[in-house]
């Protein structure tokens, strides 16, 4: 009795911890398994995913732009701007890993596009993660190799 | 109580060892299928199927045509650029009859497959033929096609300049060419060669006895002094099934030379009618009355083309970032103008409107999109069995949208490209690229100083570190 009590707690944890488990993104190749559990992150800021997001964003891609307000969409890519022009003779898919999340804000894109000759487009730093960090999930997908 | 867990645990651990135990079964199966696959012959040389690739003279099958035929869809197919005359700067037209695109203007070096030795076939019924490369009129280099293997290997090979063969045969093609072609090109502006008379095809061809071939082995041409080939098995020209249609069976949908040609060719009819449309008096002055609204929304107008006159609606307004449900009461429509309040050229979402309208309407060909700082560009459709192939394959992303109507975007893997092309590039340039790489059946133009639509073409190249350059072009009148 006592040794079935120890089994049937143990197995409890275990359920409980795999019910519980949070998605965490460790390495590139865990953005197919944000993907997957997007659920977990629509609908809440998009701080709460930087926070999972244990792999360092090395640029990005707005679009249309950075401003919080005409934000549609941000690419997060784990390689440099220019390592990933490197790979753009490729198909999207066959590219590196690139995470997308989506805004519910601007679907027209209405805004003046931001360039790659301005570094304030593709980089990604801490005052872009305070500035649009309370942004709210709509949607994430990823494209790319990994 | 343990009883039970255990046999809990035991049906878990049982139903995993199965699970795993199917993925190998399967990778197994899967593995030894390969292994077993043997070469496949080209179905063209299969009776049934080659009735295009047939001499109506009854001389045989028609080696110099088909290997032509080939050449082209192994470029299309693999991107590749063995012909000159598939992804190429050379400006093509394509000849329905041959199933293959000819020279129209001459930039690149190109494979002149109108002219060419006799079939050579061996008593194992390998085949060789050899056509002459050609650049601004002289006969560069002669390549050989090479049919091996029982119809089961073809490549293009080119001989090499200190080659017998080459030596003794360059100056007869040369003549071949001169006799046939060279009276018909005459230069442009710009000094590159334009065929003249399009209209009719030029006289077949030339027959150059290659002795020398028949002491060579017996496998094929003589392997020394042939340059590195390219080519290889039916796969890779996607002809080891009939496509549908040739003879049944499975196979392509589409043949791909038909999908692959010079983006300004394909733009060159509906831009010149695009233009003609906007020299009209309805055109100008719906424009004016357009730009005149000024109400930082987007306003339109439908074009009718109402017994051989062009004529315009009232205008109409949309919303701040899309203006959809243009409407008119003209039996035959050809077209729209509308406004963009910024400078952005027509989004994606003018591509996808355009493309329902055109199935309504046979003629709704010319969407014109005027930008805040006076830049005018047209979307104009094409192909519209092309068009309609891609709204299939590329289905648009839709969201509602709180004015009225819907928010119509590329799908996400699209949009990253263009979004990708906007940022880095140019966002005419980003559209363009896109429409023409997935042969989207429309083209975009922009209007020049002098009041002509001109397609928007993007070639590309790759510099020494692996980045791409998209190089911002517009075609020729």
């Amino acid at each position: 009795m006592k040794n079935s009590l120890k089994t049937l707690t143990v197995l409890s944890l275990f359920i409980m911890n795999i019910s519980c488990a949070q998605t965490v993104m460790r390495s590139v190749s865990d953005a197919r398994e944000v993907e997957l559990n997007k659920t977990e992150f629509i609908g809440k800021p998009l701080s709460y995913l930087l926070s999972k997001m244990n792999v360092e964003v090395k640029s990005t891609l707005p679009a249309p732009n950075k401003n919080r307000n005409e934000i549609n969409r941000i690419t997060f890519r784990f390689i440099s701007n220019y390592e990933y022009r490197k790979t753009t003779s490729k198909e999207i898919n066959d590219r590196p890993t690139q995470l997308t999340v989506v805004f519910n804000q601007n679907w027209g894109f209405v805004g003046e596009v931001c360039r790659y000759t301005d570094p304030n487009c593709n980089n990604w730093t801490k005052d872009d993660e305070k500035n649009l960090g309370d942004l709210v999930v709509y949607d994430i997908y990823v494209l790319g190799k990994d | 109580m343990t009883r039970k867990l255990s046999k809990i645990f035991g049906l878990c651990l049982f139903m995993t060892i199965l699970f795993l135990g199917c993925r190998s079964e399967n990778d197994f199966v899967e593995n030894n299928v390969t292994r077993e696959r043997a070469p496949q012959k080209f179905y063209i040389f299969e009776t049934k199927n080659n009735s295009a690739f047939y001499s109506k003279n009854g001389e045989g099958f028609d080696y110099a045509n088909a290997f032509g035929y080939m050449a082209q869809r192994f470029d299309s197919i693999n991107k590749t650029n063995i012909t000159g005359l598939i992804n190429t700067e050379n400006l093509v037209i394509y000849k329905q009859s041959k199933k293959q695109f000819f020279i129209e203007v001459n930039n690149v070096p190109y494979i002149e497959f109108r002219i060419h030795s006799q079939p050579v076939i061996y008593d194992n019924q390998d085949v060789v033929m050899m056509y002459p490369k050609i650049n601004e009129g002289i006969v560069i280099e002669l390549v050989v096609a090479v049919l091996t293997d029982n119809e089961t290997q073809l490549h293009f090979k080119t001989l090499s300049k200190d080659n017998k063969i080459f030596t003794d045969n360059i100056s007869k093609f040369q003549q071949i060419y001169d006799r046939n072609f060279r009276d018909e090109f005459q230069k442009d502006s710009l000094g590159k060669n334009i065929l003249s008379g399009r209209g009719g095809d030029i006289e077949e061809v030339v027959i150059i006895v290659i002795r020398d071939l028949g002491s060579g082995p017996r496998v094929g041409f003589p392997s020394s002094g042939i340059g590195q080939g390219q080519g290889g098995g039916c796969g890779g020209y996607h002809m080891c099934q009939p496509p549908a249609g040739e003879g049944g069976g499975g196979g392509e949908p589409n043949d791909p030379n038909l999908n692959q040609t010079d983006p300004c060719a394909k733009a060159q009819v509906p831009s010149s009618t695009a233009t003609l449309n906007s020299k009209a008096a309805a055109y100008t002055n719906a424009q004016t009355a357009i730009v005149g609204m000024n109400n930082g929304l987007e306003n339109g107008v439908v074009l009718g083309n109402v017994n051989g006159t062009i004529e315009a609606t009232g205008v109409q307004t949309g919303g701040t970032s899309s203006i959809e449900n243009l409407t008119s009461s003209f039996s035959n429509p050809i077209g729209d103008i509308h406004n963009h309040p910024n400078n952005n050229p027509p989004s994606p979402g003018d591509l996808y409107s355009l493309i329902n309208i055109r199935n309504q309407f046979s003629e709704y060909n010319t969407r014109y999109v005027v930008t805040q700082d006076g830049t005018t560009y047209a979307l104009i459709v094409t192909d519209p069995n092309a068009m309609n192939q891609f709204q299939q394959l590329h289905p648009p992303s839709i969201m509602p949208n709180s004015e009225g109507g819907n928010y119509v975007n590329f799908p996400n893997d699209l949009l990253q490209e263009w979004n990708d092309l906007r940022n880095t590039f140019s966002l005419s340039g980003a559209l363009a690229f896109i429409l023409n790489k997935y042969n989207s059946g429309v083209a975009l133009a922009k209007m020049d100083s002098t009041g002509n639509f001109r397609g928007i073409n993007v070639p590309t190249t790759q510099n020494s570190d692996g980045t791409t350059n998209y190089n911002y072009t517009l075609c020729p009148n």
